[in-house]
């Protein structure tokens, strides 16, 4: 039995290679970064003619609303589930086979090349930063700990990120067909995560919903922490422990499905 | 007239072909729903909050969206395979349109439909629908004939940006990710009341990226709001016309860069 330390040179070389591949597509990168700095124009554009000239809503002003939506969509760049394109890709071409067969585990596997190809976003995004600044609105964490609770609560949206990506990913081992519901889960997420409205803003039959939905933790909880909306003890206790949870839930549903689904698999051409 | 019959006839053979793939059907259908479901869900929980949008009740938001949804699918069904323009020029695919005796743009266009505008026409029916019954906009028939071709007017505008766009592919054999960008605009920015966006920015969508003419313009002159406008009324109750002067100018621009096509393999 190989021991996950003995698999760790393997997963940074598909991570690795991962990344280089990202990183070479620049002109679609660009054109991912373009998208989402016209939709942090836009929602500045249609806030500030929501707010008209009062200075505040709900206790919310109109600056710190802006910096909220900015660094939710730019966020949301990370979050993007690429694996679930690779997966499907690797099914069509029945290239799967090859993969599973491999001696480490699939799901490692593509747990590290969904790490790879979000470090190529990486300086996407930061390159994004100064321009989300000027298009939107960006203001510096609420402290010091904010800093670091903010980047701790990243984190954990991350890897709830990508075990709904992996969850999406094996639906392709039943229908050979996963990008709908990728492309479908790229909007969910911006609506009910709060990266469109902040979700105080919602009525309360949608913030019922968006409460009990993984999306919340994925986005609007670690921004909520940057700008300080999160910040006493017991709430911050209360966000972390919403987001272990969602975290250990996704991964025992991944760990169940992936049990059925190496039975099903389709092996095309195979 | 032959050469509309036929385009028609080769349309209807890009669209049954493209109805064999049913879970696909399904599933782009629920994609395109999906994006514009958001878009409108965020228009319909933020005016639900805010009551107005620089004096735009969330009915005449709806309005100006459902329009913009339709107008889109128009555009899809005119100018739909733009997008893989890029990758038949590069192939030499394109070569084909060459060889028959019909307009090769016309033939380009009509190969297939992206099954994405029955999403689209979908949910843009459905809004335009509920905002008409919201502000009880009293028609005449004046006003459905001006909807109707406005619709068509909007759609020939979107779709010549597409072509003047696509057009460069034939020298430079990339315009992919600028038509998806342009794409983008229109789908962020058509919707809203441009009065929002500043006057700079009103007159760039109205004059250099026409998006006002998609559903903006017309919306004002349907819902009597050409009072907000910066540019003169008449470009309002002109858009049908500005759709076809600018299907005019996107049609022989296309045909000249036609010219430059090298196919592939030289």
């Amino acid at each position: 039995m190989v021991g996950i330390a003995d698999q760790l040179p393997a997963y940074s070389k598909l991570a690795r290679l991962e990344l280089k591949t990202t990183l070479s597509y620049r002109s679609s990168l660009v054109g991912g970064l373009v998208v989402v700095l016209l939709r942090i124009a836009l929602l500045k554009a249609v806030w500030t003619a929501a707010y008209a000239d009062r200075p505040s809503v709900d206790g919310v002003a109109l600056p710190d609303l802006l910096t909220f939506i900015t660094l939710a969509n730019l966020q949301l760049v990370l979050m993007r589930p690429m694996l679930v394109w690779y997966i499907q890709q690797r099914i069509h071409e029945g290239k799967i086979a090859l993969d599973l067969v491999r001696p480490v585990p699939l799901l490692g596997q593509l747990f590290a090349q969904q790490v790879g190809a979000t470090a190529g976003l990486v300086p996407l995004v930061l390159l994004g930063v100064p321009l989300a600044f000027v298009l939107g609105n960006l203001a510096g964490p609420a402290s010091p700990g904010a800093t670091l609770a903010y980047l701790a609560s990243l984190a954990l949206a991350y890897l709830i990120s990508v075990l709904i990506g992996l969850l999406m990913g094996l639906v392709a081992f039943w229908t050979v067909q996963s990008l709908g519901v990728g492309v479908i889960y790229e909007f969910a997420i911006q609506f009910f995560g709060g990266a469109l409205i902040p979700l105080m803003f919602f009525p309360p039959v949608l913030r019922g919903l968006a409460d009990v939905l993984p999306f919340r933790s994925q986005v609007s909880i670690p921004v909520s922490i940057y700008t300080g909306a999160i910040s006493r003890p017991a709430d911050l206790a209360g966000a972390f422990a919403l987001q272990l949870f969602w975290v250990v839930a996704l991964a025992l549903v991944v760990g169940w499905v992936w049990r059925y689904a190496q039975r099903v698999v389709t092996v095309q051409g195979g | 007239m032959a050469q509309l019959a036929s385009a028609l006839a080769l349309w209807t053979a890009g669209f049954r072909s493209t109805l064999q793939y049913r879970t696909d059907t399904f599933i782009v259908i629920a994609m395109a729903l999906a994006f514009q479901g958001t878009g409108f869900a965020f228009v319909w929980v933020l005016l639900s909050r805010f009551e107005s949008l620089a004096g735009w009740t969330l009915g005449q938001v709806a309005f100006l969206y459902g329009l913009r949804l339709i107008v889109h699918a128009a555009a899809g069904v005119l100018t739909g395979p733009i997008f893989s323009l890029e990758s038949q020029v590069r192939s030499g695919d394109f070569d084909r349109y060459l060889l028959r005796p019909l307009s090769p743009l016309v033939q380009f266009m009509t190969q297939r439909v992206e099954i994405s505008i029955l999403g689209d026409l979908l949910g843009g029916v459905a809004i335009f629908a509920v905002a008409n019954q919201a502000i009880g906009l009293a028609w005449t028939p004046i006003s459905v004939l001006y909807l109707c071709l406005a619709v068509l007017g909007g759609a020939l505008v979107e779709g010549s940006v597409r072509i003047l766009i696509g057009a460069a592919t034939f020298r430079t054999l990339s315009s992919q990710s600028l038509v998806f960008l342009a794409d983008s605009v229109f789908s962020n920015f058509a919707n809203y009341p441009l009065s929002i966006f500043g006057t700079i920015l009103q007159y760039v969508f109205t004059f250099i990226l026409p998006l006002a003419f998609v559903a903006y313009l017309p919306a004002t002159a349907l819902l009597d709001k050409t009072a907000d406008l910066q540019v003169s009324p008449a470009f309002a109750f002109a858009a049908p016309l500005v759709g076809l002067a600018w299907a005019f100018v996107a049609a022989v621009v296309f045909n000249h860069e036609l010219k430059h096509y090298q196919s592939a393999g030289h």
